[in-house]
């Protein structure tokens, strides 16, 4: 459970980009904290920004970036204001760390795996190699793999071997904060379950805080405490887990859990009907209003802001503010 | 950028081809080419060509390796075109003599203008009789003087008076010019300088109204005819070789035949390769084995010491040449890249669908894996013209093409077996080798262009 | 034909690669892929194969599709033996089975319209003749996979379509020879989430009212339930539980499917306080395999015959079977 201190604080992230069809407007109005210990898991559809989100944080931006604004405070610094060499120094890879998607696939097939799980330590920390190595191999047997794996090269290792070597890799610098994005998506089952039981492991251990990234809420569901819901750039709802899956209030989020198929209950599940929009050219007033079942004509004139519901629960939707 | 799509095949690459500069020069130039290849073709036929460049008759009154008359403007003077004086423009005067033969005398005027002397004279006859007559040629200069040249008694009906060649007539100028100036003059006195330069130290032409007088002594029924060829030292807009032919028709036939002769071996190169490739990748297994050692081995084979072994044993002929080097082409190493591409293709979830519903192997391969393959390999198969046309120019100069045809490589050929860099004749290797040139820059700038527009697209397979 | 309403039938059927180490090596190997699968499907019923990657299922669709031969056991469709049959003879075969591909970008050949891609079937079985006729039956085919209007749809090329709308093309192709199977190798794994269950529902709509057999293949065994009427556990090249999809989701047997099932995440906020119970470990290498039971490495109930003798199918109850010796009296 979280521990009431806040590590990460977003305020109004936007992240703009320029692309040949017009400005793609990726990421807007991003709000949200992360206390000790969190998991905050950010769902949404692809396409919907929330990698692009994960990419933001740690200031992996794109070339052709147009606006990127807002504030981001790590334990009450604004890092926004960190030019890129004290970012990479002091944030990237020392604070927060990241694990991408696809990851096991980014690992360069010509070097062992124990040198590119150490090679973090030694650019961010600048410890020896040797230093570097042992602790790289320390680290590959916690994530519960034989030491001596850090002495096979990528093409030697399973799907989910690399996952746990990517997340080691994630964890060597002793970040306070880990973003998922969607580290479990070309695994199996039984990989996925054995990685998510991993990943519960070392979070206790480590005291560590997660940003969650997935379009999968059975998935989200194994590792959260808050849910925050990605549309068309904005979040569309932010909660807490435990609220947000029995009682999701914004007509995405019910979409979504509608339409998660499940094993045990008796609900046959429903789809959303339509197709997410152009962030070059998004719907006016609220995004969804053209799949929503209940919009009327506020929806499509005027955007919604994120209203309180509850404690700790913000829906962006007409249906719970002035209006209706 | 898949705009090839947008805006549907063949109008849109031209679209795109053309918003690249180079791509523009390029094209005109073809176009250019293409222009004066269909106008050789229509205006001289090719068998007519081929016979007119063998004979030596068609051409008997141009100067032999005449210059261009452009050159003049580099000379700052007027060269000397030729000038073609007819017996039948002559004033005749024909007296009865008692025996009852003619006494007959014809002149014929012309004016020279030029600034510099004419490179031959010839006198062409064409006449009928019974006895063959003598005749006396007589010489006017524009002031008046005359000279006696010779007297010439026919020797058939079609003779000819080479006076150029002619010694004693040039020794006895030499004297006459002597005696003139008063000394030897500071130039060889050739005939043609002896009769038509100012008697002065320095060779000046005399400028003005000659005259040629014919005398000669008549049967009842005999006709003289006759033809003055005063043989400029420029012709026409190229010039001409040692066989007084025109270098312009060289060029100009030389355009449709490089052109063709480029396409051809290009296109069926790429399109011979292509298909080998993809049997070599589709099918795979012995026949791709077969094949890869094929191009293995024809990748170590020297191209052209066979090529010149081919042409040199048996009959040379274009097309011969064009089919060896065909056959030497195809088996490139070209189509290992093919075959990798055409395996990966093969490899593709949609070719594994269409089986799934009924392709047989060759809708496949027609339909699926040619058009994804054939786009990256038309610059390629563009910018290999030129060096198909070098190759052709390469081997008629070395003498190995085909001796029939009016070639560029031909020309250069004849100009080297001539010693035309010796002689200051320029021209004679420069302008097949310009006209080379302009073809393989029209060639390279499309192929270019397309290069550019296509190796994108090489992503979107 | 006769009167049995069975679709397909395989017996025993084994698809083996072989893998020849170097090049002048005589000695040839073995990747098992497909290794004695028994099983059969009836008109218009729907059943999934459910496994995780090298557990066979994909080889098995393609083998029941006649892409592959197989190395051992029987197909029957409709009664007919197809198991040897020459390619060039099957193709009234590639009429009446279809298949579904999981990527549904790379399914279409990126030269060809919409239109065009959906007239290919037709064009290579020349059913039918006329182009009128042939463009109806490409926008019939749309309009049965809702994409409509039809005329928006038919002359665009692959890459201007999402993901979920080129799988209704691909569902669309799939049905337009009118088949009687349909093999949809993991048809949603690449769509989002929330479109899966819209694709799916299409399947099972166009299923039910043609009355098509469908070969569901998948790793996700919660979409199972509501798509078809039994179920297929793979792993590692042979069938560990079939039984009705009811059944294996209420009352799984063997040890590997009550794995699945509790790997498999449903969205319940308690999950996050608990960790599942799994097997660690991953799925074999294929390559000549030993003769023993294939899951008894991971397995947590695995005792010493599990690790001698490869365990037949027991009938645990009517119409369940499972591969387990833990079921072995019945």
């Amino acid at each position: 459970m979280s521990s009431g201190k806040t590590v990460l604080s977003v305020r109004d992230l936007k992240l703009y980009y320029r692309t040949r069809k017009g400005i793609v407007k990726a990421l807007e109005e991003i709000n949200f904290d992360l206390e000790k210990e969190d998991v905050l898991a950010v769902v949404g559809e692809s396409g919907c920004g929330k990698s692009t989100l994960a990419r933001a944080l740690v200031r992996v931006l794109p070339r052709n970036i147009h606006t990127y604004e807002g504030k981001v405070f790590l334990n009450g610094r604004n890092v926004m204001e960190l030019d890129e060499e004290a970012f990479r120094r002091e944030v990237r890879w020392k604070k927060i760390s990241i694990v991408f998607q696809g990851a096991m696939n980014s690992f360069n097939p010509v070097y062992k795996i124990g040198q590119q799980v150490a090679e973090p330590l030694v650019i961010h920390d600048n410890v020896e190699k040797k230093e570097a190595l042992k602790k790289a191999r320390q680290l590959i047997e916690l994530m519960g793999m034989p030491g001596i794996f850090a002495e096979r090269y990528p093409f030697e290792l399973s799907g989910g071997m690399k996952q746990r070597a990517a997340i080691a890799m994630a964890l060597i610098t002793n970040p306070e904060i880990v973003i998922l994005d969607e580290p479990t998506s070309a695994l199996d089952v039984l990989t996925q379950a054995n990685i998510i039981n991993l990943l519960k492991r070392i979070k206790n251990e480590f005291r560590l805080s997660y940003i969650f990234i997935t379009h999968d809420l059975g998935l989200a569901s194994e590792l959260a405490n808050k849910v925050a819901v990605i549309y068309a750039g904005k979040i569309v709802e932010l909660s807490s887990a435990d609220v947000f899956y029995t009682e999701p209030k914004h007509p995405y989020s019910r979409g979504l859990i509608a339409s998660v198929p499940t094993l045990t209950t008796d609900r046959k599940p429903e789809f959303i009907s339509g197709a997410p929009p152009s962030l070059i050219d998004p719907p006016s007033g609220c995004r969804f209003h053209p799949r929503c079942r209940f919009a009327w004509d506020k929806c499509s004139a005027e955007e919604p802001g994120m209203i309180k519901v509850g404690e700790d629960h913000l829906v962006r939707c007409w249906l719970y503010g002035d209006g209706k | 950028m898949s705009s090839s799509k947008r805006v549907g095949g063949l109008k849109g690459v031209l679209h795109e081809v053309l918003s690249y500069k180079s791509a523009v020069i390029g094209v005109a130039i073809l176009l250019f080419l293409i222009v004066l290849s269909v106008y050789t073709m229509v205006t001289i036929p090719l068998p007519e060509a081929i016979q007119a460049w063998r004979s030596s008759e068609a051409w008997s009154r141009n100067p032999r390796n005449a210059q261009p008359e452009w050159v003049e403007i580099f000379y700052g003077k007027k060269l000397p075109r030729t000038i073609i004086v007819p017996l039948k423009d002559a004033d005749a005067t024909k007296v009865l003599l008692e025996d009852g033969r003619l006494a007959a005398s014809w002149t014929v005027y012309f004016n020279y203008e030029y600034d510099d002397f004419p490179s031959e004279i010839v006198m062409f006859f064409n006449s009928s009789y019974s006895e063959k007559p003598a005749v006396e040629i007589y010489w006017i200069r524009p002031d008046g003087e005359e000279v006696f040249l010779k007297k010439h008694v026919l020797r058939r009906p079609d003779d000819r008076l080479y006076l150029s060649n002619d010694l004693s007539l040039e020794l006895r100028l030499e004297g006459l010019f002597e005696n003139k100036v008063g000394g030897k003059p500071g130039f060889m006195v050739t005939v043609e300088k002896g009769l038509f330069a100012e008697y002065s130290l320095d060779p000046r032409v005399l400028k003005g109204r000659y005259g040629i007088r014919f005398e000669a002594t008549l049967e009842k029924n005999d006709v003289l005819n006759a033809e003055v060829v005063i043989y400029g030292s420029v012709y026409g807009l190229a010039g001409t070789d040692h066989l007084r032919r025109p270098l312009l028709i060289g060029l100009l036939w030389g355009t449709p035949i490089a052109m063709s002769f480029g396409l051809t071996s290009a296109i069926l190169t790429t399109v011979l390769s292509l298909i080998i490739g993809t049997i070599s990748g589709w099918y795979g297994g012995k026949i791709d084995l077969v094949i890869q050692r094929i191009v293995e081995i024809n990748a170590v084979l020297p191209f052209l010491p066979i090529l010149i072994m081919l042409t040199t044993f048996y009959r040379i002929d274009l097309l011969i040449i064009l089919l060896s080097v065909v056959v030497l082409s195809i088996f490139s190493l070209g189509i290992k890249g093919t075959r990798i591409l055409v395996m990966q293709i093969k490899s593709y979830p949609y070719i594994e669908a269409a089986q799934a519903y009924g392709a047989s192997n060759m809708r496949l391969i027609l339909f699926y894996v040619i058009p994804k393959i054939l786009p990256p390999v038309v610059p390629g198969m563009i910018s290999s013209v030129p060096g198909f046309v070098f190759l052709e120019a390469g081997l008629s100069y070395l003498g190995l093409g085909d001796p029939f045809l009016p070639t560029w490589g031909k020309i250069i050929n004849d100009a080297q077996t001539n010693g035309a860099f010796y002689k200051g004749m320029y021209y004679w290797v420069l302008e097949p080798a310009f006209m080379l040139i302009l073809t393989s820059i029209a060639f390279a700038l499309i192929g270019m262009a397309l290069e550019k527009i296509v190796n994108p697209k090489l992503k979107e397979l | 034909m006769n009167s049995d309403t069975r679709l397909l039938e395989l017996e025993d059927l084994r698809k083996w690669f072989e893998i020849r180490r170097g090049f002048l090596s005589s000695r040839v190997n073995y990747v098992k892929a497909v290794d004695g699968v028994t099983f059969s499907l009836e008109e218009g019923k729907a059943v999934s194969l459910v496994g995780e990657s090298g557990s066979g299922k994909t080889t098995l669709g393609k083998t029941i599709l006649r892409l592959y031969e197989p190395n051992g056991g029987r197909i029957l469709f409709q009664g007919k033996d197809i198991t040897h049959t020459k390619v060039k003879d099957l193709k009234w075969y590639r009429r009446m089975a279809s298949l579904v591909q999981q990527d549904p970008f790379g399914a279409f050949a990126s030269h060809f319209t919409v239109f065009r891609a959906l007239e290919e079937p037709l064009l290579i079985h020349n059913t039918v003749k006329s182009r009128e006729e042939r463009a109806e039956r490409v926008f019939k085919a749309l309009e049965e996979v809702r994409l409509t209007p039809v005329e928006d749809f038919a002359y665009k090329y692959p890459h201007m379509l999402s993901g979920g709308q080129l799988q209704r093309v691909a569902i669309a192709r799939a049905i337009i020879l009118e088949p009687r199977l349909i093999v949809a190798d993991e048809p949603v794994s690449m769509l989002d989430a929330s479109v899966r269950i819209e694709i799916l529902t299409l399947l099972r709509r166009l299923q039910e009212r043609l009355r098509l057999g469908v070969i569901y293949i998948t790793h996700d065994l919660a979409t199972t339930r509501f798509f078809s009427e039994s179920a297929l556990i793979m792993y590692a090249g042979h069938v560990m539980e079939k039984a009705s999809t009811q059944e294996v989701l209420r009352n799984p047997l063997h040890p590997y499917t009550k794995a699945l099932l509790i790997a498999t995440p449903d969205p319940n906020p308690q999950n996050r306080s608990r960790f599942k119970e799994v097997p660690p470990g991953e799925p074999p290498a294929l390559v000549d395999p030993p003769k023993n039971c294939r899951f008894s490495p991971r397995c947590p109930r695995a005792f010493d015959k599990c690790f001698k003798e490869e365990p037949p199918e027991f009938e645990a109850a009517p119409g369940h079977w499972v591969k387990c010796w833990l079921y072995e009296r019945s």
